[in-house]
């Protein structure tokens, strides 16, 4: 077993700093350890969801950069980056889970949400975050910014201000954006 | 037609439009709403197909629940959480027959069922498919499941049969028809003989499996089972490892592959948060410590009721694992037997190196603390309810009280068997930290014989019920300087004036025993008296002897005489029961007093309590190759008087 194997705390501080400075190949290092931790730490979610504990919104990603960084190092703009990265991650596992069970449940067809598909499963969730993504991604092609101010939102369970922080926008211009998209959103969803 | 006009909403929102309608969207959304809608039929009859868009925007907006509202946890929680389909009573699941649903886990769903080849009932737990996608995982799982189940631990619940069926994968238990630990926890608060029970099971357990290389990792009150009749039966051994490892994601990834990526290998996300260790929290590899510590924490709820590292929310669980000290139990439970507390704290300590190494040292620790504690009880049933036996605590002190001071008076209380003692000489004992030297004679309180003698016995040891053996360690000391090898000694001989010397005791049976050292008399005619033991310092500050334990005197150092020739008059009380005039002066056994008895009234109380009872002398064997005396008697206290003479 090699040293990082028993250290990953080191490893990603350093991968976010090279990654902060423009290192492209950092970032690939970066998602695939972040992914398997927000995963892990969505499965074991689940297992408690009996339990007594309650999720907050900001826990799985805080849990994953408690588990992953450098305590000892506090600096905002790795916080910031990180949850950046972890929200589009999130947003990955999430939406992948929902296409496999839902295909699961119609029998391994193709996906395509429609809204018929509401009606055949009721609200499902799956159904839901199916449709949320796709017309995230729509938004995305005009209004990229947007697109990710509700990435960091929704799947990232960030606030305002961090969400300001991470996209190095203004808090008025995040809470515009969000307040647009989040009717925009909803228009598509509910249409 | 709802669905046509999102089309043409959507052909129309390229870029610029979509900039244009959204500061139509702001600029409408900060107007009132008669203005708004001047607003928008203005804009209709110049743009309608904006002022269309800009109405259904504003209309989304007010409405209050947007899917997005909530974040995505919310929904990804009812999204993966409902894997199981659900089984309903009367279903058949291979040779099983679904009798009725007993519960349902993050591991899936469990179900009463028969066994339709056996005639016997199960426990059937179905595994939720995201954790059986992986199949050199759900292999390892099997194996090691198997594994701790072949062991045949009566601790460790019996695995039947783990199968598949139509793709679910099944494991068929032992059906225990009792509660978890967690329903016995949330009932009423567990005496401590029960909490020092349970986890004695669940350790004895976790060291077969840890002797076959096993590693739980998911110890937790949901995994523990209690049964009517007693047992205790630890749950779902190698599960755990089966679902932090696997996932919905890339099901090709191979074991090797996670271990040569190097960051999945340490396993991390576990159990619940509640009793995880810091390694786990961490996600470091883990190994038989996180067992250990996930124990010390059941070991915490159950004694208090309340989980140490329990905090409002997640994140604050995991922070509380890595950085806080649990509080004290004694600040909930405040009769908290010290040993316990010493245990647990042992148990949770954060560095695992720090802690206990293997489960068995933990093990042997609980069994010792549930020994003295099944012997206070007992003894405290059969006491008058005057006097409460205390729970005992084992003995950490490390430092015997320094330069107790007493005296040698002449005899009070002594048979009159006894050999005329050389009167009125200092004794000084000293503790010492290291080795020493002395010479000394065992002045006995009822013999005197030669060493090499046969056993001296003054009663049929038969009918004795009361036992107590004694020996010596000598350090001789030459020019002030430790000379040849320490040594044993039953009993007489001359002791030189720098022989140090310590003072060995034990029982085959548990017991309470005092001893102290008698002094010069005072002008009311009585005695004093030093505390040597039990002693804050001596076994903290109990009486109580455990059978088989050996107890020290001093417990880190060794005594010393002074300078003048004497005997010193060491009174050994050995009993069934607490003796209230001897619990009465244990406090004066503080470097303060130095062991001595300042009180005139408790001071004359024990002196007419060694004088009515060393009129019954007990029988006294010396035993040579054992190099011990044991002292016998019948009833329930012995009284007998050690003496050392020394030049």
């Amino acid at each position: 077993m090699n040293e990082s194997a028993v250290r990953p705390n080191q490893n990603i501080t350093q991968l976010l700093v090279k990654w902060g400075s423009g290192d492209k190949a950092a970032l690939d290092e970066l998602i695939p350890l972040v992914y398997d931790e927000l995963r892990k730490l969505a499965a074991g979610y689940l297992r408690r969801r009996s339990g007594s504990n309650t999720l907050q919104p900001t826990a799985l990603v805080h849990e994953a950069y408690v588990r992953l960084a450098d305590q000892s190092d506090v600096s905002m703009e790795h916080r910031a980056q990180f949850f950046g990265l972890a929200a589009k991650i999130m947003r990955d596992i999430l939406v992948d889970h929902a296409r496999r069970r839902l295909a699961v449940k119609r029998g391994g067809e193709q996906l395509r949400v429609s809204l018929s598909d509401a009606e055949r499963f009721g609200s499902k969730p799956e159904v839901e975050l199916i449709a949320l993504d796709d017309a995230l991604q729509q938004l995305a092609t005009t209004n990229p910014q947007h697109s990710r101010v509700v990435e960091l939102r929704f799947f990232g369970g960030l606030t305002i201000e961090e969400t300001a922080r991470v996209m190095s926008l203004s808090h008025a211009t995040t809470e515009r954006h969000w307040s647009f998209a989040r009717a925009w959103l909803q228009r598509q969803l509910t249409a | 037609m709802v669905a046509t006009a999102a089309y043409c909403l959507e052909n129309m929102e390229t870029p610029d439009n979509m900039q244009q309608l959204e500061d139509l969207f702001h600029e409408a959304v900060g107007l009132e709403a008669q203005e708004r809608a001047d607003f928008i039929t203005r804009l209709r009859e110049s743009q309608p197909p904006l002022a269309s868009a800009v109405e259904s925007l504003i209309a989304a907006h007010e409405k209050p629940d947007s899917p997005i509202d909530a974040p995505a946890f919310e929904a990804a929680a009812e999204l993966i959480g409902d894997a199981q389909p659900g089984l309903v009573p009367g279903q058949v699941v291979g040779h099983y027959e679904i009798v009725s649903p007993l519960g349902k886990g993050g591991m899936g769903e469990v179900y009463l069922a028969k066994d339709m080849k056996l005639g016997r009932r199960v426990a059937l737990k179905l595994l939720p498919p995201q954790f059986t996608d992986h199949k050199d995982l759900l292999r390892r799982f099997i194996q090691e499941a198997k594994a701790a189940s072949s062991l045949n631990h009566p601790n460790i619940i019996t695995i039947h049969e783990i199968g598949e069926m139509s793709g679910v994968h099944f494991i068929a238990t032992e059906f225990i028809d009792g509660l978890t630990l967690k329903q016995r926890i949330r009932c009423e608060r567990m005496t401590f003989a029960d909490v020092l029970d349970v986890a004695i099971q669940v350790a004895s357990a976790l060291q077969a499996a840890h002797a076959a290389g096993l590693v739980h990792r998911d110890i937790k009150p949901e995994n523990i089972m209690l049964r009517p009749d007693g047992y205790v039966k630890v749950l779902d051994f190698g599960l755990a490892k089966l679902i932090q490892r696997s996932g919905p994601m890339d099901s090709a990834e191979s074991e090797a592959g996670t271990m040569l990526r190097g960051h999945t290998k340490p396993g991390t996300v576990m159990g619940t948060y509640d009793y995880m260790s810091p390694e786990q929290a961490r996600g470091h590899v883990v190994d038989q410590r996180t067992d250990v510590f996930s124990l010390g924490i059941v070991l915490y709820e159950m004694a208090s009721g309340r989980r140490p590292f329990a905090a409002a929310t997640s994140l604050d669980t995991l922070v509380s694992i890595l950085q806080t000290e649990p509080p004290p139990l004694r600040e909930c439970v405040p009769e908290t037997p010290a040993e316990l507390q010493r245990i647990i704290s042992k148990a949770l300590r954060k560095d695992r190196e720090e802690r206990y190494q293997t489960i068995k040292e933990l093990l042997i620790d609980l069994k010792t603390l549930n020994e003295e504690l099944s012997f206070a009880q007992k003894l405290e049933r059969s006491r008058a309810p005057r006097s409460r036996a205390k729970l005992p605590a084992r003995s950490d002190a490390t430092e015997a009280p320094t330069a107790i001071q007493t005296r040698v008076v002449a005899a009070t209380a002594e048979p009159s068997a006894l050999k005329p003692v050389r009167s009125n000489r200092r004794f000084v004992l000293v503790a010492l930290a290291a080795l020493a030297l002395a010479a000394f004679v065992i002045a006995a309180a009822v013999f005197w014989p030669r060493r090499g003698s046969t056993p001296v016995v003054s009663a049929p040891a038969s009918t004795m019920n009361l036992a107590l053996s004694y020996w010596l360690t000598v350090q001789k000391y030459r020019d002030g300087k430790p000379y040849q090898d320490p040594f044993q000694l039953s009993d007489d001989i001359n002791f030189e004036k720098d022989y140090r010397i310590r003072l060995h005791m034990t029982s085959a049976d548990n017991g309470y025993l005092y001893l102290l050292n008698e002094g010069t008399v005072g002008v009311d005619g009585v005695p004093t008296f030093n505390v040597m033991f039990p002693s804050e310092t001596a076994n903290n500050g109990s009486a109580v002897v455990t059978k088989n334990q050996e107890i020290q005197i001093p417990q880190q150092s060794w005594f010393q005489f002074d300078a003048e020739q004497g005997t010193e008059k060491i009174w050994v009380v050995w009993a069934t029961k607490e003796v209230p005039e001897m619990e009465a002066v244990k406090g004066f056994a503080n470097p303060k007093d130095r062991g001595e008895i300042t009180s005139p009234v408790l001071r004359t109380a024990v002196s007419q309590f060694l004088k009515s009872h060393s009129s019954a002398a007990p029988s006294v064997e010396r035993d040579q190759d054992k190099k011990q005396t044991t002292i016998k008697a019948n009833g329930e206290i012995l009284v007998h008087v050690i003496k050392l003479e020394h030049h």
